[in-house]
């Protein structure tokens, strides 16, 4: 069960290693915006895979610098496109466990629907439980998803409760990769 | 081990307000998991310090980390300092100041400032 023990590391250093988790995870929608504030101009690119190119280049120069280490980085927060790619020859999660010492998480949501009584929620994820066999398959710890909450409306939250942490719990029934109980 | 990630806007106009509506609704649902379910929770940093100890020393929460939602490093690690046992899970805050016409000794000196400011500030 060598996985197994992998993941106990890591619940360990989630739970009890000091430092803090560096998100990693903007993706199509907030890339140009994060290409723009590291000095890359929109047009240096000519289409969406010239700019995940880019993006990656950026993220690997952060990932492979001498100060991003599990010493004072416990996780990282990465997007599906940079999980797909390989840092130094080896998948960026692969890398970051086993030559950083960085937990890896995978942001799981397809970004934000439209606003409704104040909140954006996520959109729906038809493709989620294909997209955690393969997270789980290539390394990858645990999760992460978002909603937006732009005003105090109290209407929903009554009839529904938190829809993050709902959908959150459904996932955790379905599939193992949420259950760090499951192990493997 | 999932992030349950229910970002408030920093310029909700009643931000503590949406604050209190969030918290509630999130203990409610922490008190339903069956003993030894462990989730993650990732907050806007709150307007009042330590708001969200109640998460933070929930059992079946792991970690409670915070987002830095748009506040600039400076800010966010001010905040984050007066909430205690929240670490940061900061994007903008982090790669703030990095650049790619930086060379590779300029870049990973700001990076490493960087990390150790969030970190100091995290273990608080």
């Amino acid at each position: 069960m060598k996985t197994l023990g992998f993941n106990e590391q890591q619940l360990q250093q989630m739970k009890t290693h000091p430092g803090f988790i560096a998100a990693l995870d903007q993706s199509g929608g907030s890339t140009p915006s994060a290409l723009r504030l590291y000095g890359i101009k929109e047009g240096a690119w000519s289409n969406e895979d010239e700019m995940f190119a880019i993006v990656h280049q950026m993220r690997t120069r952060i990932m492979t610098s001498p100060s991003f280490t599990g010493e004072r980085i416990i996780a990282a927060i990465l997007f599906e496109n940079t999980m797909d790619r390989d840092i130094e020859r080896r998948p960026t999660a692969d890398y970051l466990w086993n030559v950083k010492r960085v937990v890896p998480f995978l942001k799981v949501d397809k970004g934000l629907a439209a606003e409704k009584d104040g909140v954006q929620l996520m959109k729906p994820m038809p493709e989620l439980a294909a997209l955690l066999d393969k997270a789980k398959a290539k390394g990858i710890f645990g999760t992460k998803m978002r909603s937006f909450i732009k005003q105090a409306n109290a209407s929903r939250h009554q009839g529904h409760r938190e829809p993050a942490v709902r959908s959150s719990r459904a996932d955790h029934r379905r599939r193992p990769l949420a259950d760090h109980r499951a192990g493997s | 081990m999932p992030i349950i990630e229910p970002e408030v806007d920093i310029h909700c106009p009643e931000k503590a307000k949406a604050e209190e509506l969030l918290k509630a609704a999130i203990l409610e649902e922490l008190d339903e998991l069956p003993a030894g379910q462990l989730v993650m929770l990732k907050l806007t940093l709150p307007e009042q310090d330590d708001f969200y100890a109640d998460c933070v020393r929930h059992p079946n929460v792991l970690r409670v980390v915070a987002l830095s939602g748009g506040y600039a490093r400076a800010e966010a690690n001010d905040r984050l300092r007066r909430n205690h046992g929240i670490v940061a899970s900061f994007s903008r805050a982090l790669v703030e100041g990095l650049s790619a016409q930086q060379s590779d000794a300029e870049f990973n000196a700001m990076l490493d400032g960087s990390i150790q400011s969030i970190f100091e500030a995290s273990n608080t």
